[in-house]
């Protein structure tokens, strides 16, 4: 459709509103309140423009584009409406330095001025440069404010983690109010009282912490002014460098913009262009980077065990002593531990290095017991072949969710995103979990069963759907054979059993089978202990019967890279890759371990080799520590839980003597005398990943690892009814599910570390 | 069906109520049992008559005897005196201002006499709590009209050619919003009936939810099917706890006689009815506001467009509709629009019903066609003004309206007339105020009223009525200058133009015809740094004129500082330096003496310089 701006022709496409269409062609309009990704506001008057033929001023930002629309953004009158409104805003913000002339000169001498506890003018503001309202003023050229000022009451509140708040500064654009509700799905931060005394708050005026803030940061990204603050960076010096990076926090892959400052990371803030994130975060990527690249645990430089105690030492002292004591061990006699928290570059140059170098007995990584993993085998057990592949937007769109037991504020932030997406969208979302207490977002139905009872829930939501099967389900091979081996189901004992009445199990089965867009969100902590493979046979065929799509939630900010990693050199190796922590059995006696280590019992193994980026209790009973470099140093390749492969650069230069894994890894090879090493740069790795695993042909030129590339899945199979075996069953449900530790990064455990992590995990899980 | 000789209509409006009219209709009906008149005499209890001041009221029919300020004293006498010995009592009736001989009827007293009542039809005659009342007063006879006979289209047709305009303010034709609401794709469609009154001085939407909650849901019915709605929610504010029981009772009556639910009158037509209870907020009665609140938001307002009408609750096509601009449907549908037309002007069809409360004789809610001259309503229905007071200006629309002053008296009382005055209809309050009345401080009491409900979402609105009320305040206080006025004109203009929502856009509306008929008075305040009215304590000054002072020792006792000295037959003296301006002393000095006056200006401060200091005394 073509409107008229100014007397400018424009063409539109879609449904965007006036300010959208003006800022998209350059035509300045002023605005506070309004915020990409948000609702229209319309509050704080500032992009009042006129329409032709609509009765006085319109809001630029609440006025959709229509064709033949004639507007006007700029008259003397409009103008002065303008700079009236702002003015009136000004009264109730600190604004001396706005107006002041002296501004140019004051900049010579305001080095560390910032440290103060009350600001009463930009040049003691956080946000000093950055502000939104300063950019308004400047815009707008104001002088003067002709009102007395009123300093809103309270002090900075200061009681909480991470984030500063400063009613002082606060203009009420509600912003932070909005992306906490619209877009997080929390709900915290509120409008308080009404009129001249409305504050941002919350519920009963209490802290963040007691108010169920999940501390994503969202509300101070978005802040225009410095009302909401990162406490930490307050008093930074400004930075030098930003860089992007893939968070390596957990396995969601958001992007994260990185600013850093002489070496040192000073912050980071959720990149708006992050395919998988779109500027959002989670209080690690938002908080915890600095904390995590530099916390005092970071392993800096090689050591190796000297006369029973460990010293530093040199690389080539390090490398030639690992050489020369792996030699020793016969093929199948060292066993390797990989992490998921390596880059793909990382871990291909280790499977290659275990394979073909230390003809290892097997490389172990936390994928094998992956909810991934799992799936995939009982896909395999039906003979097809799952996909694993899914995008997040997908759940934003479903209309009906089945969320099974995951906490996802807390292991996929980014998920949760879009099942508040989805509820706001108007989709049903059932969440089942622990009776005791599992998350359940504001406005879906808690599902509450009794521990380890996961598994009958499943069945009971199978029993009722096979009443009367979709016509779909119905012609799905094995369908009769798994009908009769379901056989008869004793409702009334299960319904006993689940605490749950009948009448909310067939609600739940009806919405299930309702013919909306159906996703099943299931991580390894559901079905609960005691189901292992049967427990996933049952889903499967449940989201056959009721034409869902599973989505497998795992964390680790590589795990799906080594899952498809592990699947491409599973055929290298004698035993398949199963047993994480359980790498040193009764053939191997040595163990090269990346990343964190399970205890090892003293005379299990004869060396221990540990390449890590932190030391713990367990690492320095090693024989032999190569410092690893952490994501923030070095640049690599990771796949989120989506299975999108991202590229991520580098923040800052590798700390202290670390070096990037492949790196290490490729050196040691070398020494070893093994062909086909050492590598000189990262991306000779990533052209022989791209070139040796078919999983990741998009890595390879000209796309090389852009937005929107996944990993390459072989087709799915036909669509088949899983009867499960006795015999697999049996010997799975022996194994307990090891629940990785969502907040651990390359076994450093940041709830554990860092005071303000253990705060924010240390709360009672959330209810909504 | 019993039949009765004679019917008291115990009027129980919560004013009524106020004044212990359930106790005077349990011991009537208490007395009329004891002297066996229980079959020959029926005690009713009706909604609002309107006329609250006079309350409790009681009605005999058919004698048309109108009897007030009841109290359980007089039972015996009236049920003696009245019922048996058939003598009207003519000490309990209603006795005009000035006048001694009492009126025995209703339809004689002036304040009755020019009302016109379509939307009050049923006041002080049914029982609002008896749904066959309504019924036999040919109640839900247009829903099965609409319902069996009519089609959408025919509905809006006839609302729209009735020229029934919103009651709640604004004035927005009713059939046009209906007819957008009823082209819009969307489904389902919601109904929603705004009772959320919150203006200072306005109890009309009560009165008739209290008097009258059938025509209220009838009205919804017959909407219903004219834009396809299937749900609707009426919604009361919490203060108003007999509304919200009248409703509930009627909304189950309904439900029962097949008048809401399913298949309503066999018609095939579904439609349902719910209340909602508001939490108080003053801008919960704007519309987006409204449905916010409803969905269980914060009631903010939201920017229109869109209207409701094209995504309102819940994101789907709703009308939303004040009370009175419900209950005036069933009529209209009933009698046809050409009888609904031919009452009023030209533009405002219908009658409207404003609450006449203030300095006037008559207090109350009156129900009068549009287009009638302010003067018939303050003088006529309402008495003039008490103790011989001067008229000075009515006050309409409350926080939204401004002050209409004397000259302006002969206005016909229509929507663009309002308007054009700068005030506007608004819900329909009206606030008489007599020459005690200082409109500097009631242009200020207003804003600070605005100020605290200002749901304070948009800048113009929050912060300017703060800054519009510092400004009112300072010129209160004597501390004004001739610039404020200037600034207040323009940051009117800012708040008008630049506000969110009705309740910002008509904040300044107050403010602003004070500075239109009253700048005198204003200019007063800045320059002779007087209030004329003795109202503003800044610059009011209380003096015992000696010559009149008995000393009774009155004023003195009662000073709640101590500020005055004096001895029994001596003259009194204020101490101006400790004075508070409390009016204590104004107040008991007796009338025979008035010893006690108020300077103001020029005369005040010069007292006050002159002033003794108390060990001179």
């Amino acid at each position: 459709m073509i409107l008229t701006i100014d007397g400018r022709a424009i063409t539109v496409e879609g449904r965007p509103s006036l300010l959208e269409v003006a800022r998209a062609n350059g035509i300045f309009i002023p605005s506070l309140c309004h915020q990409p990704g948000l609702d229209p506001f319309a509050a704080c008057r500032l992009c009042l423009i006129e329409v032709k033929g609509r009765k006085g001023f319109a809001p630029a930002c609440s006025t959709t584009a229509e064709e033949g629309l004639e507007v006007v953004t700029s008259t003397p009158e409009l103008q002065a409406l303008r700079r009236a409104i702002l003015e009136l805003i000004l009264a109730e913000h600190p604004h001396a330095c706005l107006i002041c002339t002296e501004k140019p000169s004051c900049d010579d001498f305001k080095s560390t001025i910032r440290k103060t506890g009350e600001v009463t003018g930009c040049v003691l503001c956080p946000v000093n440069g950055r502000c939104e309202l300063q950019g308004v003023v400047e815009a707008m050229g104001l002088g003067i404010v002709p009102f007395p000022s009123h300093r809103r009451p309270g002090e900075v509140r200061r009681d909480d983690p991470f984030i500063d708040r400063d009613n002082s500064l606060c203009i009420l654009c509600g912003r932070c109010v909005r992306v906490c509700q619209e877009v997080r799905g929390a709900s915290v931060l509120t409008f308080v009282s009404r009129g001249s005394g409305t504050v941002i708050g919350t519920a009963l005026d209490r802290r963040l912490l007691d108010s169920g803030c999940q501390f994503c940061g969202a509300c101070v990204d978005v802040c225009p002014t410095g009302s909401l603050a990162e406490r930490s960076v307050r008093y930074d010096r400004p930075a030098e460098a930003e860089s992007k990076i893939v968070c390596p926090l957990c396995g969601q892959g958001c992007g994260l913009l990185v600013k850093s400052r002489e070496g040192r990371i000073l912050g980071s803030s959720p990149d708006p262009e992050g395919p998988a994130n779109r500027g959002q975060a989670c209080v690690k990527g938002r908080f915890l980077v600095r904390a995590a690249a530099h916390h005092p645990r970071r392993l800096l430089n090689p050591m190796i065990r000297d006369k029973g105690s460990l010293r530093e030492a040199g690389w080539d002292e390090a490398l030639e002593a690992a050489a020369a004591r792996l030699a020793d061990f016969p093929a199948g006699a060292v066993a390797v531990s990989a992490s998921a928290e390596s880059s793909c570059e990382d871990l291909f140059v280790l499977y290659r290095f275990a394979s073909e170098t230390l003809k290892a007995s097997s490389v172990s990584g936390p994928w094998s017991d992956s909810a991934a993993a799992r799936l995939f085998e009982a896909g395999r057990g039906a003979g097809r072949t799952v996909p694993l592949n899914f995008r997040l937007s997908d759940i934003g769109r479903a209309g009906t969710i089945l969320l099974l037991g995951e906490n996802l504020p807390l292991t996929q932030p980014l998920v949760n995103l879009e099942v508040v997406r989805a509820l706001r969208k108007g989709a049903a979302v059932i969440s089942a979990g622990s009776i005791e207490g599992h998350y359940t977002p504001s406005g879906a139905i808690d599902l509450g069963i009794p521990a380890g009872k996961g598994d009958l829930l499943l069945s009971a939501l199978t029993a009722s759907l096979l009443e009367s099967p979709g016509p779909e389900a119905a012609r799905t091979p094995g369908f009769e054979k798994f009908k009769m081996s379901f056989g008869k189901f004793d409702r009334a004992k299960a319904r006993r059993a689940l605490r749950v009445s009948e009448k909310r199990l067939l609600e739940i089965a009806r919405l299930l089978a309702g013919g909306k867009p159906l996703m099943i969100l299931f991580g390894t902590g559901f079905p609960e202990a005691g189901g292992g493979l049967a427990g996933l046979a049952t889903l499967v065929n449940l989201a056959l019967l009721s034409g869902g799509r599973l989505v497998p939630l795992d964390g680790g900010a590589n795990l799906r890279g080594g899952l498809a990693l592990a699947a491409a050199f599973a055929a290298r190796f004698p035993e398949a890759a199963e047993h994480p922590g359980s790498s040193v059995g009764k053939g191997p006696r040595a163990l090269y371990a990346v990343g964190p280590l399970a205890k090892i019992r003293p005379g299990e193994a004869e060396l221990v080799i540990v390449q890590g980026s932190y030391t713990d209790e367990q690492a320095e009973a090693a024989d032999i520590l190569l410092p690893e470099t952490t994501a923030f140093e070095a640049a690599g390749t990771t796949v989120n839980v989506e299975g999108r492969i991202q590229v991520s650069g580098a923040a800052i230069l590798p700390l202290g003597q670390a070096r990037p894994g492949w790196s290490i890894l490729s050196l040691l090879a070398a020494k070893l005398g093994a062909a086909g090493f050492p590598y000189g740069t990262a991306e000779e790795v990533s052209r022989d990943l791209a070139r040796a695993v078919p999983a990741f042909k998009a890595l390879e030129p000209p796309s090389g690892g852009s937005a929107e590339t996944f990993l390459k899945e072989d087709a799915a199979g036909p669509e088949a009814f899983v009867v499960a075996r006795s015999d697999r069953i049996s010997r799975h449900s022996r194994k307990p599910v090891i629940s990785r530790d969502p907040d651990a990064y390359k076994g450093l455990n940041l709830a554990r570390e860092h005071k303000s992590l253990k705060l924010v995990r240390g709360r009672p899980c959330p209810r909504s | 069906v019993p039949t009765y000789r004679t019917h008291l209509l115990v009027c129980a409006g919560t004013g009524c109520v106020s004044c212990g009219a359930f106790a005077f209709k349990e011991a009537l009906q208490k007395e009329i049992d004891r002297r066996g008149l229980g079959d020959e005499v029926l005690v009713v209890a009706t909604g609002c008559n309107g006329f609250c001041e006079r309350g409790p009221i009681l009605m005999v029919q058919p004698d048309g005897i109108f009897y007030q300020r009841l109290a359980v004293a007089d039972v015996p006498l009236l049920v003696e005196e009245h019922l048996i010995k058939g003598r009207p009592v003519r000490k309990l009736m209603y006795v005009p201002p000035a006048a001694v001989t009492p009126v025995p009827k209703m339809a004689d007293i002036e304040f009755f006499k020019h009302q016109r009542l379509i939307v009050l039809r049923n006041r002080g005659r049914i029982d609002p709590e008896k749904i066959e009342e309504y019924i036999a007063y040919d109640g839900y006879e247009a829903a099965a009209k609409a319902l069996a006979g009519l089609t959408p289209e025919e509905i809006v047709a006839e609302v729209s050619a009735s020229g029934l305009r919103g009651r709640g303010g604004a004035g927005f034709p009713t059939g046009r919003k209906w007819d957008l609401c009823r082209r819009q794709p969307g489904a389902p469609k919601y109904l929603i009936c705004n009772g959320d009154e919150g203006d200072p001085g306005a109890f009309m939407d009560r009165s008739v939810l209290e008097a009258d909650p059938h025509a209220v849901l009838e009205g919804m019915i017959i909407g219903a099917k004219a834009v396809g709605a299937i749900r609707g929610y009426i919604y009361i504010r919490d203060e108003y706890p007999l509304a919200v029981s009248r409703v509930g009772i009627a909304l189950d009556q309904a439900h029962g006689l097949g008048l809401l639910g399913k298949d309503i009158l066999g018609t095939g037509f579904d439609f349902d009815l719910e209340v909602v209870r508001g939490a108080g907020a003053f801008v919960s009665g704007e519309e987006t506001a409204l449905i916010a609140s409803i969905e269980g938001q914060r009631a903010y307002p939201r920017q229109r467009p869109p209207y409701p009408a094209e995504h309102g609750i819940w994101g789907q096509p709703t009308v939303i509709n004040n009370v009175e601009t419900w209950a005036n449907v069933a009529s209209i549908i009933r009698r046809g629009a050409a009888w609904f037309s031919s009452l009023g002007t030209g533009t405002s069809k219908g009658t409207k019903i404003f609450s006449l409360v203030g300095k006037i004789n008559n207090t109350g809610l009156v129900e009068v066609p549009m287009g009638i001259r302010l003067r018939d309503i303050v003088f006529g229905i309402g008495g003039g003004i008490p103790k011989g007071r001067e008229f000075k200006a009515v006050q309409i629309g409350g926080p939204s309206g401004g002050c209409i002053p004397q000259e302006l008296l002969d206005l016909p009382v229509d929507y663009e007339s309002l308007t054009k005055a700068g005030a506007m209809v608004g819900s329909g309050g009206m606030i008489v105020m007599d020459e005690d009345t200082c409109m500097v401080d009631i242009a200020l009491y207003f804003l600070r009223f605005t100020q605290e409900e200002s749901c304070g979402k948009c800048a113009p609105c929050r912060i300017g009525t703060r800054q519009m009320a510092e400004i009112l305040a300072r010129i209160a206080a004597g501390e004004g200058n001739i610039d404020d006025l200037r600034k207040l004109e323009d940051l009117a203009g800012t708040v008008a133009r630049g506000s969110l929502c009705g309740l910002g856009q008509t904040a300044p509306n107050p403010a602003l015809t004070t500075l239109r008929y009253f700048r005198n008075e204003v200019l007063a305040h800045i320059v002779d740094r007087a209030c004329p009215a003795h109202v503003c304590k800044n610059l009011t000054v209380f003096f015992i004129e000696p010559e009149k002072c008995v000393g009774c020792l009155l004023c003195l006792k009662n000073c709640p500082v101590h500020a005055i000295a004096g001895e029994r037959k001596k003259v009194h003296v204020i101490d101006q330096a400790a004075c508070i301006k409390c009016g204590a002393c104004f107040n008991v000095c007796p009338a025979k003496v008035q010893a006690v006056t108020k300077l103001t200006g020029e005369a005040g401060r010069a007292l006050r310089g002159g002033a003794p200091a108390p060990e001179d005394a």
